[in-house]
């Protein structure tokens, strides 16, 4: 695999290219990582995935958005509008990088929900979407954030700070702040009627069910090339210290790239 | 480009002969003689850090004229996993060392300060007991044994809260499960403790000769140490002197300087507990590691100095 900067002068982005395997072909995977403390969480098993799927024959590039891992950018800088552009200049990067007309596109979680906007957004450009546990309504998942965060009782740790307007206003969550803005884009995350929207194959993989998954399920099995399976896995984005620690969801994993074979 | 960045330039580097170590070099525009910074992953955590303050300390550094290079351990992160038959340790132990060599031949840097928080901290404390070149050391919660003050300081503050009493008084928690674990009658499942993640065993007397080697060592090449404890791991430590007497067998002299934030846990959650640790690293840095043509000032008896805000509770 390659680590590099690639973007604009304004808006350099870290990305991690795994070429595809034996040569390869033009199959290519664009991976969108979830946010905030998610991201910290997963990030070793989306290695992982990409290292499958580059054994596999895909060319795989994954990255972190503006404002978000080694990507230039503060905190609070991430909004989901512009990490919906740097979806885009990876499809492009990884396009140049690999040769191939078209990507696919999987993400987790947040990352999921991003994906589905790209989709509908780029239809030239992405040929089928994974997503994986995605953020079905953001409404919902703004106040699970917030509960969660309001509910941690850990040695040490105070009440969320509240940042100031000239910071973008809004409150700490989990150690990363959700600025007013991407609260507000939280809250308008729809990705059940995202879904209805695309028509290229999607592939819908969950741990656990949750509010709005039985629609979409039931949305995706009616289409050819396209499906839901709730699996039986770890919830790698929710550290459950020290019991998920370091663990890999194998089944999942193996689940997605056959999916994509 | 934004205003952390300024200053500063970042590139991704593979380092080591096979290449395997991946890593962020962050390194200021205008070169400065101010010793270099490897930050170590914390646990399987790859090497951003949790609530991506590895790279915020990273820029901050280099802003402040440090060169920084955050990496990932074979396995972790961007890094791949290593074969062969050399233990998790050893394999870390030789990434740093191939760290430290690519930034001595490439970059010119013989002064080197590694940072490490929990894992990370100890694995730099065991580095720099084995090469000269590593400077000063800045441990984040680095594992120590509990002395029989850590133990008095926590039965002193169990018995201070209400809900021990209530506990006892009604049957419930830590003393009733122990109880009932004596006298084998636990029936349903297993009671979460609060000291069930402690490690009695670094309370062997092997574990603190090992302990007191290594620091001794990083003594031993006048390496600088900055030691930070927080309030998380309170089953392990809850005192700012506990390292020193933990360790009775190691001369820190002059050169040890402690920390101990009672509002803080273990991760720095909090962006202004991050920021309060940053302001503790920059401050250190620059007084403990002046630009070469500078005068070197004297510190004095650091240990004995910290913020009295920063402490716990004294009995």
């Amino acid at each position: 695999m390659t680590p590099f900067y690639f973007g604009s002068r304004e808006r350099r982005l870290f990305g991690v290219y795994h070429p595809a395997q034996g040569g390869g072909g033009s199959r290519a995977v664009v991976m969108c990582y979830p946010w905030g403390y998610e991201y910290v969480n997963a990030h070793r098993s989306l290695v992982k995935l990409a290292s499958l799927l580059s054994q596999e024959g895909y060319h795989v590039l994954r990255f972190d958005y503006f404002g978000t891992g080694d990507s230039a950018g503060e905190d609070h800088e991430m909004t989901l509008q512009g990490s919906l552009s740097d979806i885009s200049m990876a499809i492009e990067e990884l396009k140049d990088l690999s040769g191939a007309d078209h990507v696919s596109v999987i993400g987790l979680r947040v990352g999921a929900a991003l994906a589905a906007q790209a989709a509908r957004k780029w239809p030239d450009d992405i040929s089928s979407l994974v997503l994986w546990d995605p953020i079905l309504k953001g409404a919902e998942y703004l106040q699970e954030l917030y509960l969660l965060d309001d509910s941690m009782r850990i040695p040490g740790v105070g009440p969320a700070a509240q940042f100031s307007p000239e910071r973008g206003g809004g409150r700490e969550v989990m150690g990363f702040p959700v600025t007013d803005a991407l609260a507000s884009e939280f809250s308008g995350l729809d990705v059940v009627s995202t879904i209805s929207e695309l028509k290229l194959p999607v592939f819908m993989v969950a741990i656990r069910p949750v509010p709005g998954q039985a629609d979409v399920a039931y949305e995706l099995s009616s289409r050819d090339g396209s499906g839901f399976e709730l699996i039986d896995d770890q919830p790698v984005w929710h550290e459950e210290w020290p019991d998920n620690v370091g663990v890999i969801p194998v089944t999942v994993l193996n689940r997605i790239v056959s999916w994509m074979n | 480009m934004d205003e952390l960045t300024a200053q500063i330039t970042e590139r991704a580097i593979k380092i080591g002969g096979g290449e395997q170590v991946a890593a962020i070099l962050a390194r200021p525009v205008e070169d400065t003689s101010l010793p270099a910074i490897v930050i170590l992953n914390t646990g399987v955590a790859h090497r951003v850090g949790h609530h991506r303050k590895f790279v915020t300390l990273s820029r901050r550094l280099a802003n402040n004229g440090h060169i920084v290079v955050r990496f990932d351990f074979p396995g972790l992160g961007d890094s791949p996993a290593m074969t062969g038959e050399d233990t998790l340790l050893d394999t870390n132990m030789a990434s740093i060392r191939d760290v430290l060599d690519w930034m001595d031949a490439t970059l010119g840097r013989r002064r080197i300060v590694l940072l490490g928080l929990c894992s990370g901290a100890d694995q730099s404390i065991i580095y720099a007991s084995r090469d000269p070149r590593v400077n000063g050391a800045i441990l984040l919660d680095p594992s120590i044994p509990r002395t029989r003050r850590y133990y008095v300081n926590d039965l002193y503050k169990r018995l201070m809260r209400r809900s021990f009493w209530t506990n006892i008084l009604s049957g419930r928690g830590r003393v009733w499960n122990k109880v009932r674990r004596v006298l084998h009658r636990q029936t349903g499942p297993q009671m979460t403790l609060p000291g069930q993640f402690s490690r009695p065993n670094l309370e062997h007397p092997e574990a603190i000769a090992f302990l007191e080697n290594v620091y001794q060592g990083a003594m031993d090449h006048h390496a600088e140490l900055l030691a930070v404890f927080t309030a998380g791991p309170h089953y392990q430590h809850n005192y700012r002197r506990q390292i020193i007497d933990a360790l009775p067998g190691v001369d820190f002299g002059d050169r040890l300087k402690l920390y101990f934030l009672k509002e803080c846990d273990h991760t720095f959650l909090r962006e202004a507990q991050r920021e309060r640790l940053y302001t503790i690293i920059a401050d250190w840095l620059a007084q403990r590691f002046p630009a070469l043509e500078e005068v070197r000032v004297d510190v004095g008896q650091t240990e004995e100095t910290g913020d009295p805000d920063m402490e716990i509770e004294e009995f």
